[in-house]
């Protein structure tokens, strides 16, 4: 998103000058320092990383850094075939004896697939519904500010923490996870689809009207896909703050997933441990962001 | 709704713009009252007050709950009432909101303004607004334990990624267009800063900061649910492992309400900020 | 050319307000092919000219004005301004966009006194150019609106008091009047027209109308394929009614300056160099 703000100035300021004819005749953009200035920024943040490592010291208790570094990481990623379906304990992942990195990846995979099958139900269904609702109430203008107030609540509940509202409610099985992680995305998602549909311009429904459409199908064929584009930024809030949720209600009460992991590594002080499911997380996040928006923008390809 | 051309100097705006407040203030009262008409109906059918307990009692419940709430203080063996507990939250959350805004603003200035360190750490910072944030609590409990400075690190932190974004997309944005006029009128780089990209960055960086707010309810929630010692994130994990229902729901009902004031007033602050947007 | 008594006096004391001496600016395109926007031009204007340049979309017009303003650097020759070398923009060269830039968070008022505060003029000194100006260009009544409040001439009038408040001796306009209608345009030719007289600063005006460059100028130039194809003084009376943009003399210099432009667009596709 930043990096192509980034771009479309650069070219701005160079392109105003010599705007021939056609505008597809843009002036080209400087790429080739580009590799080099990524390598540069992921050795800075190495180093500032590994700086930090060394100079946050270690843990009394554990013996383990405080900040762990780059090369604990790496060391410690085979800790995870201790959290693997059936391993004994745990506790042992500390002593750091007998596993490979082969069951370390399957573990990490059983978790890993556990965490996106509830991420993924999650935040179909709470994205489904909330754009359902949304349609629901906003065919009419009068109803749909009258939902503004009630939507824009909806999204300061303490969403994160009101996973155990939802263990009153369906047990702590997955029932309730899943009901938890839907409405916590319906609560994100509501807001921006009621204003998404507010937003679309009025000439869209006047242009549907002069054609001799009737006011229900104007909604449904032309004001409905013309607030789509405007979903996005509740999508991709949505995806972000899933993976969140997701790890509150691991974290809180189930057995498996990234969550558990965490929650289990932070009870055994294993911070190396910690660090890994940090990096695990950071690829994760990012990944599935910028599958999300791509994904987002290949539907709505149309807008300009 | 405003005319764009000269109007100039009227009365006749502000009493437009309270007149449009008054319609939005009436809308938002019938959409509150919807809800919580459908909430208590809703009540009614599932009759059984663990489960769902009706609005009447859950304000009944805040009243009764205001300086303690039995059920916490049964686990606690000290006081700890519903006004205690949502103010130690919403301090926190104002305390962090506040303090990553001035950190996000300062970043995303000088990322627009300086190439090198863009180009350098804007990477690192974008991986950390899509990074779920939960993973960090485990290393702010073990680096800065559970004060309350730690307790809105969460809060800190995704306000000023997301506060960084904001004000370095809208200041690059605006900088090609009137930076150059600014130089062309003798401005210095730090006054353009100052005069220039600041302002013009400052709707975008509000409406973040909006965002934030609103999110960072949940967040200093749940540091406080997973090691706190107080505020409701504490409250709604000790009434929810009693299945105090009621006295959970009215935790979070009160926190609503300071929530939905808070950002009242932020989003008033703003419109005064800028009042000089075009529509 | 020479019709302006100041324009006479500095002439002949003072270094040229801009001298270009065999600039090249070449871009290089997205398609890979280059583009030569200036090339090898020369051009000396004097301090008082009013010089429209007129010539076809893309042909090196606003290239050679970002050249002047500072905004781009020449690939080679040398473009000076009172003497000195261009670095980058300045004060001492105003220039009005085609875009607005008032700043829409600062009412009219701050606008105009923004380039004087900046550059440390002490306040009573700002307030009294600002109200003069305002008066100059019949906004005085809209000191303290926003820009949002102003309809569309009103603020390409106070983008040009902000500017001219400035003093700046060269003053750099890009297009500035595109889209607004007929009406609109006369009153902002008269408020520039008397303020130029007035503040007897250097104008270099791009513009696409051949009209309002006839309706300006003391001299027009031509530029098309990245050099001045034609370089005319415009002697006619001032103010400049209908009847003088109408008669014969006028007639002769826009027969003219059509030719050239109609002999420009026959060459155009040779500029462009393909890759490799």
């Amino acid at each position: 998103m930043s990096s192509q703000a980034m771009t479309n100035t650069r070219s701005m300021a160079t392109s105003a000058p010599a705007r021939p004819r056609a505008a597809k005749r843009k002036p080209r953009r400087k790429t080739k320092d580009r590799p080099l200035m990524v390598a540069l920024s992921v050795l800075a943040t190495l180093l500032i990383w590994n700086a930090a490592s060394l100079l946050a010291g270690v843990s009394p208790i554990t013996g383990d850094r405080l900040v762990p570094g780059t090369l604990d990481v790496i060391r410690s990623f085979p800790n995870l075939a201790y959290y693997a379906p059936g391993s004994p304990d745990a506790l042992l992942a500390s002593s750091g004896a007998g596993t490979s990195v082969g069951a370390a990846l399957k573990s990490l995979l059983y978790h890993t697939g556990v965490s996106a099958l509830r991420l993924a139900i999650g935040l179909v269904a709470g994205i489904a519904i909330a754009c359902l609702a949304a349609v629901l109430i906003s065919w009419n203008r009068t109803i749909r500010r009258a939902f503004m107030l009630p939507a824009q609540a909806f999204r300061m509940l303490p969403l994160l923490a009101l996973a155990p509202l939802f263990g009153i409610w369906f047990g702590s099985g997955q029932t309730g996870t899943y009901a938890y992680l839907a409405f916590a995305t319906f609560a994100v998602m509501f807001p921006v689809a009621v204003s998404a549909i507010d937003h679309v311009p009025g000439y869209y429904t006047n242009y549907a009207r002069s054609l001799g459409a009737g006011s229900a199908r104007i909604y449904l064929s032309v004001v409905v896909p013309a607030a789509l584009p405007g979903l996005r930024p509740g999508v991709l809030l949505s995806v972000a703050f899933g993976w969140s949720m997701v790890l509150a209600v691991e974290y809180i009460s189930q057995g498996n997933g990234l969550g558990f992991i965490v929650s289990r590594a932070q009870e055994f002080s294993q911070i190396n441990t910690l660090a890994v499911m940090g990096c695990i997380l950071v690829i994760y996040g990012r990944f599935s962001y910028v599958a999300a928006a791509r994904g987002f923008d290949r539907l709505v390809r149309w807008q300009e | 709704m405003s005319t764009t051309a000269a109007s100039a100097g009227g009365t006749a705006p502000g009493r437009r713009a309270l007149r449009r407040a008054s319609v939005t203030g009436a809308y938002a009262i019938a959409g509150a009252l919807t809800v919580i008409v459908a909430w208590a109906l809703l009540a009614r059918a599932v009759g059984n007050p663990t489960q769902l307990p009706a609005p009447g009692a859950v304000i009944a419940a805040i009243q009764a709950n205001w300086h303690t709430i039995p059920a916490v203080q049964y686990v606690l063996f000290r006081p700890l009432g519903v006004a205690a507990a949502v103010s130690y939250t919403a301090v926190n959350v104002m305390v962090g909101v506040a303090l990553g805004t001035v950190l996000g603003i300062v970043l995303g200035l000088i990322l627009a303004r300086n190439r090198l360190v863009r180009e350098l750490f804007e990477g690192p910072l974008l991986l950390l607004t899509t990074t779920p944030l939960l993973i960090l609590l485990p290393f702010i409990t073990l680096w800065f334990g559970t004060d309350r400075i730690a307790q809105s690190m969460l809060v800190i932190v995704f306000t000023m990624t997301t506060v960084t974004f904001a004000t370095k997309n809208a200041a690059i944005a605006v900088a090609g267009h009137y930076a150059n006029y600014a130089a062309c009128l003798g401005a210095s780089a730090a006054q353009t800063l100052r005069d220039v990209v600041f302002p013009a960055a400052l709707p975008a960086t509000i409406a973040n900061v909006r965002v934030a707010l609103a999110l960072g309810w949940g967040l200093q929630a749940v540091a406080e649910l997973l090691g706190g010692r107080s505020g409701i994130g504490r409250v709604i994990e000790i009434t929810a492992r009693q299945q105090a229902t009621t006295d959970l729901f009215a935790v979070v009902l009160a926190m609503l309400v300071v929530a939905l004031a808070v950002d009242t007033a932020v989003a008033g602050l703003g419109a005064v900020l800028t009042r000089w947007k075009e529509d | 050319m020479k019709d302006l008594p100041h324009a006479r006096e500095s002439a002949a004391s003072t270094p040229p307000a801009i001298a270009l001496r065999d600039v090249s600016k070449v871009f290089e395109l997205e398609t890979g092919e280059t583009l030569t926007a200036v090339s090898d031009l020369s051009l000396t204007i004097e301090p008082g000219e009013f010089v429209c340049v007129l010539g076809p979309s893309g042909h090196g017009k606003s290239t050679l004005l970002n050249l002047v303003a500072g905004f781009l650097e020449p690939d080679a020759g040398s473009v000076e301004a009172h003497g000195d070398p261009v670095k980058g923009p300045g004060p001492d060269r105003g220039v009005i966009f085609q875009r607005d830039t008032l700043f829409l968070w600062k009412r009219v008022r701050d606008n105009i006194e923004y380039g004087m505060k900046v550059r440390g003029v002490p306040k009573a000194e700002r307030t009294a150019k600002a109200d003069e100006l305002m008066e100059a260009v019949g906004l005085t009544k809209f000191a303290s609106s926003w820009p949002r409040q102003l309809s569309g001439g009103m603020r390409r009038r106070a983008a040009i008091a902000a500017v001219f408040a400035n003093e700046p001796p060269v003053l750099l306009m890009d297009e500035p009047f595109v889209g607004l209608d007929y009406a609109r345009r006369a009153v902002l030719h008269d408020v520039v027209t008397s303020l130029w007289s007035r503040e007897n600063n250097t104008i270099f005006f791009v513009t696409h109308d051949i009209d309002e460059a006839l309706a300006l100028a003391t001299r027009v130039l031509v530029v098309a394929n990245g050099s001045v194809v034609y370089d005319v003084s415009v002697d006619l009376p001032r103010p400049r009614g209908t009847d003088t943009l109408n008669g014969p003399e006028a007639l002769e210099i826009r027969k003219s300056i059509l030719r050239h432009l109609d002999e420009a667009m026959a060459v155009e596709e040779e500029r462009f160099t393909p890759a490799g």
